[in-house]
């Protein structure tokens, strides 16, 4: 295992997402206003697997929106590969997480819809039906096509999700809590299953969770986020093993443990 | 704890029902059939009870025939039924026509009202500030009663078929409007989310996510604005006059004839009932993608 896989430390590239000094607040009844984001710089490399992690409430998927754009953010400004993000943007995946598949399609449907709302898109139905499926089949889920979500599990139905995301190709991929929703065993499941397909579909990912586990197998960087209001991020953990990775080698890594008991004691000290 | 793995589909129920044992089977079918005869016993029952009680109560009145005895009413319903498409003369019009002119005008009121009540409940439902603008007038005009417009109508329009539909469609486009504004107010707001970050075109997001999600309420509402429809135009024909359930009713009345009555009022729930039911089946429209 060696440190010396990260991008950032091996070059010099511009970032393909800069957050440049945003905050955030919301109009509070008491208040007048509260800021729940304080003053935030990351700057995030291409192909990097980022975490978020912190305690309830900080402001995690506030920053995720932010990102996604959905959001607006009122200081500072939040760039794509130089361009500030303004505006949602297919460049954009976005797996949230309670699963949102519409509930009259089915799991094909879902993600051919995703597709075919491409603006300008010349793809045939046909074209676009094959890509659907194959993004279904890097989550194991080619006999379920056919499904309407409310006949898939959670599993399921999160995975549909994630060909969903997978599928539009986009530049970032942004996680909001994707397996939060889940029993233990299907979470565990569906981890490495997405460890597989991070490492197969080179891509950025920002993901939000509360599982320290989860962190550490899947990002090569993990950000821990103070508790709110007015939260900023109090560290910046490169983590340090190699890729491809598997879970069996990285639990047994001395300094997964090291790792593991600092984020916990720093998510549970404030 | 949820049992299914990911692999599984979610078919337990059936697999299970497949895999019970004969024996079990049997039972609950012979517990389906005991209920269906209980069913229809108690049904039967009461139906009887319920002659038998018309009967008594109407049999020894010396009321000059004003009370509908059963007897009477049976025989006047397989005459109304005899005549139903009798067209001779202003006068003397068969049940079958009166109850397509209640009909046509239901309908042709209750679909305007649809045509700008679904539209309109969609642009207030997804901005508040149309919403707060229209609000008070919905809220003011909701509670009044469709049938304090026919005056209104008549002296606008001139015209008492118009007014009749003028008045089916005041009753129908409040419930219309509120369950349309309510049923998008319930969409889940990450199905708008995606729609935006799929960069759909509000064209997409209207009619691929916003309308299907909304359609439940939508389905509600015409539910209960047809019903409405149906109550009010019996009213508002006895006022009108032409043809129509309400005017046969009333003119039924005028002529003392009350067995007429009763049959109109069995007539008139049976049909409610039957566009009730189709209306709910536009629920299967929602599109499949
Ligand atoms: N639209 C909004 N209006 C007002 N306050 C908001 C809004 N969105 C979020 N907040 C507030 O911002 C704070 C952070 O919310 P956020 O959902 O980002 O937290 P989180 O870190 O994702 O929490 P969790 O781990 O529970 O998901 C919360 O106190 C929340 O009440
Ligand atoms: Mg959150």
């Amino acid at each position: 295992m060696t440190a010396q896989t990260m991008p950032q430390e091996t070059t010099a590239a511009p970032p393909v997402v800069k957050i440049d000094g945003i905050t955030k607040g919301f109009p509070n009844r008491k208040k007048g206003f509260q800021r729940i984001v304080a003053e935030t710089n990351v700057d995030i490399q291409e192909g990097e697997f980022i975490t978020i992690i912190g305690p309830s409430g900080c402001g995690k998927s506030t920053i995720l929106k932010m990102l996604a754009g959905l959001e607006s953010v009122d200081e500072g400004a939040i760039l794509l590969e130089g361009e500030p993000i303004t505006a949602p943007s297919r460049q954009l995946g976005i797996v949230f997480q309670q699963h949102v598949l519409l509930p009259w399609m089915s799991a094909r449907q879902n993600v051919v819809f995703a597709l075919e709302t491409e603006p300008g898109s010349t793809s045939t139905k046909e074209e676009l039906r094959e890509r659907a499926d194959k993004y279904l089949d890097l989550v194991n889920l080619s006999h379920a096509a056919d499904q309407r979500p409310s006949q898939l599990s959670g599993g399921m139905q999160q995975r549909v999700g994630i060909a969903r995301a997978f599928a539009l190709e986009p530049k970032v991929m942004l996680l909001d809590e994707p397996l939060g929703a889940l029993d233990a065993l299907t979470r565990h499941e569906l981890q490495l299953q997405l460890l597989r397909l991070c490492e197969q579909q080179k891509r950025t990912f920002i993901m939000v969770t509360h599982d320290v586990d989860e962190a550490l197998l899947l990002s090569d960087r993990i950000l821990v986020m103070g508790s709110g209001p007015n939260a900023e991020i109090i560290h910046d953990i490169t983590v340090p093993f190699g890729r491809p990775r598997d879970a069996e080698t990285v639990e047994q890594d001395a300094k997964y443990h090291e790792l593991r008991s600092f984020l916990l004691g720093s998510l549970t000290s404030h | 704890m949820s049992t299914q793995a990911p692999e599984t589909t979610a078919s337990a129920p059936s697999s299970a029902e497949q895999g019970a044992p004969e024996a079990l089977q049997r039972r609950a079918k012979a517990q389906r059939a005991r209920d269906r005869v209980r069913t229809t016993g108690l049904f039967l029952a009461f139906f009887l009870a319920f002659i038998a009680v018309w009967h008594l109560g109407t049999a020894g009145l010396d009321d000059g025939g004003l009370a509908p005895t059963p007897a009477a009413t049976w025989d006047r319903l397989l005459e109304m039924l005899g005549d139903a498409f009798l067209l001779d003369g202003p006068n003397n019009v068969g049940i079958f026509y009166h109850l397509l002119a209640s009909i046509q005008r239901v309908l042709l009121g209750f679909g305007i009202a649809a045509l700008i009540a679904i539209p309109l409940g969609l642009l207030l439902g997804t901005s508040q500030v149309f919403n707060d603008g229209l609000d008070p007038f919905i809220q003011v005009l909701k509670p009044v009663s469709p049938l304090a417009w026919l005056p209104l109508g008549l002296a606008l329009l001139r015209d008492s078929q118009m007014t009749a539909i003028f008045v089916i469609f005041m009753a129908a486009l409040w419930p219309i409007l509120i369950a349309t504004i309510d049923g998008v107010r319930r969409v889940n707001p990450l199905y708008l989310d995606l729609a935006k970050s799929l960069e759909a075109d509000t064209r997409t997001s209207t009619f691929k996510v916003l309308l299907p999600a909304t359609l439940p309420g939508i389905v509600t509402g015409l539910r209960t604005a047809l019903s409405t429809a149906w109550l009010v135009i019996v009213a508002a024909e006895m006022i009108v006059g032409g043809r129509g359930m309400g005017h046969f009713v009333w003119n039924e009345w005028n002529a003392l004839n009350t067995p007429s009555i009763v049959v109109a009022i069995v007539i008139i729930g049976g049909v409610g009932f039957i566009l009730d039911r189709s209306i709910a089946q536009l629920q299967r429209l929602v599109p499949k993608g």
